[in-house]
């Protein structure tokens, strides 16, 4: 199996974060005022064109998310401010959440997301036993992988990661 | 209005359940961080065996 250590040091450390964070260990951070909208936009267009247009695996994909990732790690850290129209949200929510209908989404989409994982990680062990036989139980990461050497998967592919980024930064990092 | 059982197994709005999720820090940096190992793991890092 490849070796993945900066991907095993950031996993740890976050976790080792989030732990000290539970216990207390952590000073307390103010959240941040959200961003306006023309330097978020401007900053996902940039990472969209390098991440696309520049060689995969490069120095500038490396740059490119050290960077978003500081940003996105710090921000989410922190969240931000609730909106003005927040505490309306709020309401309708806690109203969901009394009558076990919030309870009910979360239970399927948790559902979905550990049948996911356990796909993918019977996947990835079959394709590990069975090598010969790796073209019948190919991981996300094999099917993936030729399409992004294409530019305009690529493009697609970090265009949707990084949209998918902006709305996570912008949901619910409030309370 | 739905009543009886079709109310009862009734579903929240997603976009709902996700403020409620990204509302606790462990969970939103849990998400985040994995969103942003899927950038490195595809774009950055190498992606499959050699």
């Amino acid at each position: 199996v490849r070796a993945a250590p900066v991907d095993g040091a950031v996993f740890t450390l976050m976790a080792l974060a989030l732990l000290a964070d539970a216990l207390g260990l952590v000073p307390h951070v103010g959240a941040l005022a959200a961003p306006g909208t023309a330097p978020v936009l401007a900053g996902a267009f940039a990472s969209c064109l390098a991440l696309a247009f520049t060689p995969r695996h490069g120095i500038v994909d490396g740059i490119v998310l050290v960077a978003v990732g500081v940003v996105a790690l710090v921000g989410g850290w922190a969240g931000v401010r609730p909106r003005a129209d927040a505490d309306r949200d709020d309401e309708v929510r806690d109203g969901h959440h009394r009558d076990g209908t919030l309870r009910r989404t979360g239970i399927l989409w948790a559902a979905v997301a550990v049948a996911t994982c356990l796909w993918e990680l019977t996947s990835f062990v079959l394709g590990r036993l069975l090598p010969e036989q790796k073209a019948q139980h190919p991981a996300i990461s094999d099917l993936l992988d030729p399409a992004l050497d294409q530019l305009w998967f690529r493009a697609l592919f970090a265009a949707g990661w990084v949209a998918l980024g902006v709305a996570l930064l912008g949901r619910g990092g409030h309370r | 209005v739905a009543h009886g059982p079709a109310q009862r197994a009734r579903t929240g709005p997603d976009c709902q359940l996700f403020d409620l999720i990204l509302g606790e820090r462990a969970a939103r940096i849990t998400l985040l961080l994995f969103w942003w190992w899927i950038g490195w793991h595809f774009l950055v890092a190498r992606t499959v065996d050699p």
